[in-house]
């Protein structure tokens, strides 16, 4: 079935929440792992690592990938944006 | 017993004067407080997300608190002949305005214009919200330009036409939230068409009134309105302190 295409705010609430789910049951979080639960392309989550970590949400460390504060602040945003979307009816 | 007057503007005329002041400050202050919370909700969303079909509505709550900042004013000023029209004019035209640009606001969120459509349904895309956004300016200026002084019984006879106009934004909204309801299959999503019905009997209870002058219909619009937003106002603030309480817990855990 075609995916249908996402926002660029879903996919780094998709990464994000990836790297949380990751972290939560190993340990760690590795990309092979997030690019298995985003589905995205190899180049394309790397491009999406690199804006992340332009903007403080995560951080790499010797191919370990952890989320940050910032990255965090982030997730609970797009929640409450996506809920109170659906809230209202949107 | 005292004759009717045929071309009352602001309803507010109808109640006791020693009481009408007093219970429209109370009214007006419920109202604005609820609109800007609701404005407010919105405005954070937009920043946040960028999404451009969420503008209409923190815009459109604003104007809709201001509306009722114009009507209030109207009140105050209710011996001053050019003050009391032209603050009906402006509380009219922001109602419209604001109720035109939060329904836009669903109308692009569910318009899927794409290359195949048909290029009728493409005119109608583009000229339907510019229609909507126009009309609640466009046609009180123009009674305003084709009569300078203000003409109270054009400008009665104008607000019924601008209240039919409301009553049809807001029951596009209500069917598109009703279509949104249905699609999620969650009864949690009622409360929205509910908040914006009581908008449309706020409406329909002032064309009932601009007919007979009624006050109970006057009262039961005020009712009406104050119960919508307060509503609508109830369900942003639920929305917002449950995701808090939620991710609290996740942290918690």
């Amino acid at each position: 079935m075609k995916q249908e295409k996402r926002h660029k705010l879903q996919l780094f609430y998709d990464i994000l929440c990836a790297i949380e789910e990751d972290v939560m049951h190993n340990e760690v979080a590795k990309p092979t792992h997030i690019q298995h639960f985003t589905r995205l392309s190899y180049d394309k989550m790397m491009n999406h690592f690199d804006e992340l970590e332009g903007k403080g949400m995560i951080h790499r460390v010797s191919g370990l990938i952890a989320i940050t504060g910032k990255g965090k602040k982030f997730i609970e945003q797009y929640d409450q944006l996506i809920n109170l979307i659906e809230s209202a009816g949107l | 017993m005292a004759m009717l007057d045929p071309n009352v503007l602001n309803p507010y005329v109808l109640l006791d004067p020693a009481v009408a002041p007093f219970l429209g400050v109370i009214i007006t202050s419920v109202s604005v407080v609820a609109s800007l919370l609701i404005s407010r909700y919105f405005f954070r969303s937009y920043t946040f997300s960028g999404f451009g079909y969420l503008l209409g509505l923190p815009v459109g709550f604003a104007f809709l608190g201001a509306s009722f900042v114009f009507e209030m004013a109207g009140v105050l000023y209710i011996a001053n002949p050019i003050l009391h029209p032209a603050f009906f004019w402006i509380q009219m035209s922001l109602q419209s305005e604001a109720l035109a640009l939060i329904a836009l606001s669903y109308y692009y969120r569910n318009s899927s214009g794409g290359p195949g459509q048909l290029m009728g349904r493409n005119i109608l895309v583009t000229a339907l919200p510019l229609m909507m956004v126009t009309i609640p300016f466009i046609v009180p200026t123009a009674a305003l330009v084709a009569e300078p002084y203000f003409n109270y019984a054009g400008l009665a006879d104008l607000s019924f036409y601008m209240r039919i106009f409301n009553v049809a934004v807001i029951a596009y909204i209500f069917r598109t939230t009703i279509v949104s309801l249905v699609r999620a299959a969650n009864i949690k999503l009622l409360y929205v068409p509910a908040a914006f019905a009581l908008l449309w009997l706020e409406q329909y209870s002032l064309i009932i009134a601009y007919f007979d002058n009624s006050v109970m219909a006057f009262v039961g619009s005020a009712a009406a309105r104050l119960a919508g937003l307060a509503l609508f106002a109830y369900i942003m603030h639920s929305v917002s302190s449950r995701r808090k309480m939620e991710i609290e817990a996740r942290k918690a855990t």
